[in-house]
């Protein structure tokens, strides 16, 4: 069988697992998963307690008219479905007291919602705590009514809480989106609007926090408020891309501006 | 009902089982929990559903399919395979329901790849852009070729591993790989060639 060429190869190479997900996407589909077996595990304790029920009345019933094959009958539905409450999941039980696929109802998927649309919190979050207990408490929680999430949660490792997924920062057409922006905001100032520059790229920053032509965007910005005449603001900024990126020829860029930069 | 609802409703229903796999036993290690396994596995999970062609738009629902799925069969799993081969079968199933799901409506695929870790914006940039030239060369390839490339090429799967993963035939394994990797190299050629001619 031929191998692959050398060209080939080397792109594979360069890309290795860069193409994995982000922190932001780990948290959200965990968040997806969790909802989705809290979702199961409830219904299959509704699916319990109306078996459990119908047991009862099934007994009553066939002793009034004798009719034991029908108990019978009713009373295995009942035993059946109380042993069909799910604990809750997601959370760090041992494997082993992970229900087998006849045990547990068949969760059904939660809807992604776009990622292209901020992200609500979704209302089972809070129920695949550690402590989060029987699929009876689960039940009995209320739902806590969609809000948006305030901040990127911490990098946890095995966690068992599952804070709400912070809003997709970047999936409006990724670099096609930034690169259009910083684009309008090169035109901008080439046609002297250094203001309406400035605009566009705190509009970026706002759009793209963790973009990728960020330093691209900072650079611009110190520019613009040079132009405009806002030194002492062009010179904290040159600062604090000095510090993000003291390695970034683009800052080179800034000695030839209103800012002063340290030497050497 | 909306096409991704239908969708989930075909996927609980139709999805085959995951076979009983037969590899080495001390290759299988199964994590101490469900959490556990979704920490150590998510990544790998999601790089695998996207290499074989989920559309972006659609990698959260697969992703969550995965886990589902793989939440309900675990207790099938006896250890007897690598896990990240069980999971890749996994995978493999649920790729397929949602790439041709995608051919169907013809979605575009934009890539919302995370920001990397490396020193400057320009490596940035350049990393960004051999994601995107592999996932471009990628799109251009069969669904079938692509799953068994992606397995070889980029999973760096042995063709017994890709057997047991897709319950492929060996042969067809083999000779997907080969035309795959025709196919993969005269798409990178034209893409270079396309790109050169632009920058020159």
């Amino acid at each position: 069988m031929s191998e692959l060429g050398r060209e080939a190869k080397e792109l594979i190479d360069r890309v290795g697992d860069r193409d994995g997900p982000s922190r932001r996407d780990r948290e959200r589909v965990r968040h997806l998963v969790s909802a989705s077996l809290a979702a199961a595990s409830t219904a299959a304790t509704s699916a319990s307690l109306a078996a459990g029920a119908a047991g009862s009345v099934g007994a009553t019933l066939a002793k009034s008219a004798g009719l034991s094959q029908i108990a019978l009958w009713i009373c295995v539905g009942g035993v059946v479905g109380a042993a069909v409450s799910a604990p809750v999941l997601l959370s760090d039980a041992p494997s082993s007291s992970i229900p087998s696929a006849r045990a547990v109802a068949s969760p059904k998927r939660v809807r992604a919602p776009s990622r292209k649309q901020p992200e609500t919190t979704l209302p089972s979050a809070p129920l695949l705590e550690a402590d989060a207990g029987t699929a009876e408490a689960v039940a009995a929680r209320p739902a806590p009514a969609p809000k948006l999430p305030a901040a990127a949660p911490a990098e946890s490792a095995n966690t068992a809480a599952f804070p709400a997924p912070p809003p997709a920062a970047t999936s409006e057409g990724g670099l096609r989106g930034e690169t259009r922006l910083l684009e309008q905001a090169q035109r901008a100032r080439a046609a002297g609007r250094a203001d309406r520059a400035l605009q566009i790229l705190t509009s970026y920053a706002a759009r793209f926090p963790g973009g990728v032509l960020r330093s691209e965007s900072l650079v611009m910005q110190v520019l613009c408020l040079c132009e405009l005449g806002r030194h002492t603001e062009a010179q904290a900024l040159a600062e604090q891309l000095l510090k993000l990126h003291p390695e970034s020829p683009l800052v080179q860029r800034l000695s030839r501006s209103c800012v002063q930069l340290p030497s050497g | 009902m909306t096409d991704r609802g239908r969708l989930g409703n075909q996927l609980s229903v139709r999805f085959a089982p995951v076979r009983r796999l037969r590899a080495k036993p001390e290759s299988g290690t199964v994590p101490s929990s469900f959490s556990a396994l979704y920490d150590e596995h998510f990544d790998f999970v999601w790089r695998s559903l996207r290499r074989l062609g989920v559309p972006e738009a659609a990698l959260d629902d697969a992703a969550q399919e995965v886990f589902l799925v793989v939440h309900r069969r675990l207790s099938e799993f006896e250890g007897r395979s690598s896990l990240k081969t069980w999971l890749f079968g996994i995978a493999f199933n649920v790729a397929q329901h949602f790439v041709r799901a995608n051919a169907r409506r013809g979605t575009d695929r934009i890539l919302d790849l995370p920001v990397p870790d490396v020193a400057t914006p320009q490596e940035e940039l350049l990393q960004a852009e051999a994601v995107r030239l592999l996932y471009r060369v990628l799109d251009e390839l069969h669904p079938d070729k692509r799953s068994v490339f992606v397995m070889a090429e980029l999973e760096h799967m042995t063709a017994p591993e890709i057997v047991e993963a897709t319950g492929l035939p060996l042969n067809t394994v083999y000779s997907r790989l080969r035309l795959a990797r025709r196919d993969f190299e005269a798409a990178l050629k034209r893409h270079k060639a396309r790109d050169d001619w632009r920058s020159g």
